[in-house]
């Protein structure tokens, strides 16, 4: 009890000198107690009376040679900063205990025992309102701390980044997260539950109206304590724990080139893409040759047309004498079957048999195509010179009318 | 009987040589029949498909390349200064534009300077401009106009890479 000073007199010291308490507040949050050395230094520009306030209105307290908020000061200061040291799981974990000793209690309180009942609902309701409100410090402080972690302000070093991060899985959020973990028979929360299905069931068939009453408000804390679980378990598995993942995955991948580059020239690198000029060579260009190949087999009468220009690029080296074909083929006019008589001239008037002169021959008519008039029958004869059969179309060739007087003169 | 946009999924991959990436068309249909064309470009031509959930790329067999080389140094100088800036890289990677002006900077007063100078296409700022047109090309880049671009998925592979490297080295210096 405070001696010296009423209730509101105090909060208005609070008031007028709350940043010194914000000091002192984080000064015992990084280091537990503050060290008279530290007081010293937080205090230097405090007057003398405001520092014996601090101990007369039991704001402070000294433990042996530290000192330390008083417990009630320092979770109001809390509170209104909003900044904690997060509780470790087993922390919370004392609740599951104080929740199941109450638990048994209220439902084995003998009949007609309604003050201890009552008693013991309140004792439950604020040990459930108490650990709900640290779920969610906890959690937000968690957030806070990896969101820090994340932003890297502190200039840490990847490798101490990625242990903090580590721990701060291992020891808090992994933990915490099976605390709340609905599904698991054993959490915390799976307790609440079970809880409230009790809660639900005496609110409604409990004898005494004030009992039932109290199990009504229990049960209302507890319908609403799951949402705010299920809450928090949420920021837990999406925000926090991908958060930390990712911190992991973006320290990795820093770390992998910084070991590339203390030495880029020599390490190995991803195989990539290369611009590949072979693709007009691919798996089916056999295929496609052979079909561009078998036209000229199958068309015999384009090849000679095609041949005139071999003709006349190559008339010295060869010895073929057109003229004399011709005069041959007008003697012989009309013919029945061209390509027959070309054959026949081939074997009766040259001496070299081949196809390349066979095809010359037939390019006779082919190259005074005006001169002559051709009329294919439809019918294909076999004519074989070398090693080749060409399927010739059957041809009566006849010169044309008007042509004719031309070409006797 | 080629799946939808096969010209276009040839034509890159093979001829461009580039990324496919989420978005466009020829990715799709990529992606739908992609036991097809896995089967395709290694029949065919002996080339590996890679193919993520939001890019995809021939794997060429050699095992120096020299623009591969140039793409990492490129981004490990790159992820460097990023996180010494404080940025977070993997968010800036994947949704943050950047201006070449400020890549320049960045690179300029890199202390890994005497590495970006080793490098034929990075070693100054006419240098680098070529070769962000390659990269851009390869579509490892989208340029949004002459003086911004930003990274296409595609990055995420050389990322992968380098968390590779981290995961390899820091598994032999645990045994140590």
């Amino acid at each position: 009890m405070i001696l010296k000073a009423d209730p509101d007199k105090v909060l208005r010291f609070m008031v007028e000198n709350f940043e010194l308490m914000r000091t002192l507040y984080l000064a015992q949050l990084s280091g537990n107690v503050i060290s008279r050395e530290q007081f010293n230094a937080i205090t230097r520009h405090t007057g003398e009376i405001s520092i014996n306030r601090l101990f007369e209105y039991k704001l402070l307290s000294w433990q042996y040679d530290d000192i330390r908020l008083n417990e009630p000061v320092r979770a109001f200061l809390a509170f209104l900063i909003s900044e904690f040291k997060p509780l470790l799981p087993s922390e919370l974990e004392k609740y599951r205990t104080s929740f199941s000793t109450l638990f048994n209690a209220i439902r084995e309180c003998p009949e007609g025992e309604q003050p201890i009942l009552l008693e013991q609902l309140e004792a439950l309701y604020d040990e459930v309102q108490r650990f709900l409100e640290n779920v969610e410090n906890n959690t937000g402080q968690l957030l806070r701390e990896t969101q820090q972690l994340k932003a890297n302000k502190d200039k840490m070093e990847y490798g101490e980044r990625i242990r903090r991060a580590r721990h701060l899985i291992e020891f808090y959020i992994a933990p915490l997260n099976s605390i709340l973990d609905l599904q698991h028979s054993e959490s915390i929360a799976s307790l609440l539950g079970e809880l409230s299905a009790y809660a639900n069931r005496e609110r409604l068939s409990h004898s005494y109206q004030l009992a039932r009453d109290r199990f009504g408000q229990l049960h209302e804390l507890l319908r609403g304590g799951n949402d705010r679980i299920l809450r928090q378990s949420r920021i837990l598995s999406r925000e926090l724990l991908p958060l930390i993942e990712r911190l992991q995955t973006e320290s990795e991948i820093l770390s992998g080139w910084l070991f590339f580059l203390e030495r880029p020239f020599r390490h190995e690198v991803p195989s990539f893409s290369t611009r590949s000029y072979r693709s007009f060579f691919g798996s089916s260009t056999g295929a496609n040759l052979e079909l561009f190949l078998e036209q000229f087999i199958q068309r015999a009468e384009e090849v000679l047309l095609q041949e005139e220009e071999i003709t006349a690029v190559n008339r010295h080296e060869v010895l073929f004498d057109r003229r004399e074909h011709v005069d041959a083929l007008h003697r012989q006019l009309p013919i029945d079957n061209f390509f027959d008589w070309c054959r026949n001239r081939l074997y009766q008037d040259e001496q070299e048999h081949s196809t390349e002169r066979f095809l010359k021959i037939c390019s006779i008519v082919f190259e005074d195509s005006d001169h002559y008039e051709a009329e294919f029958t439809g019918r294909r004869i076999p004519i074989e010179v070398e090693d080749f059969i060409f399927l010739a179309p059957e041809v009566k060739v006849s010169l044309k009318p008007r042509n004719e007087k031309e070409h006797v003169s | 009987m080629y799946p939808e946009y096969h010209r276009e999924i040839t034509e890159a991959l093979l001829m461009d040589a580039r990324f496919l990436v989420e978005g466009e068309p020829a990715f799709t249909s990529l992606r739908d029949n992609l036991d097809f064309y896995q089967a395709f470009f290694e029949e065919s031509f002996g080339l590996s498909l890679l193919c993520q959930s939001n890019y995809a790329f021939l794997q060429s067999a050699r095992d120096n390349d020299t623009l591969s080389r140039d793409i990492c140094i490129f981004l490990g100088v790159l992820c460097y200064e990023m996180d010494r800036e404080g940025k977070n890289i993997m968010e800036e990677l994947s949704f943050h534009t950047f201006a070449y002006e400020d890549v320049e900077r960045l690179l300029e007063l890199s202390s890994f300077r005497e590495v970006l100078e080793a490098t034929k296409s990075l070693r100054d700022g006419p240098s680098r401009r070529n070769f962000y047109h390659l990269l851009a090309r390869r579509r490892l880049i989208d340029k949004i106009d002459d003086e911004v671009f930003r990274f296409t998925p595609g990055h995420r592979y050389f990322l992968e890479f380098a968390r590779g490297v981290a995961q390899v080295r820091g598994g032999a210096d645990e045994e140590e």
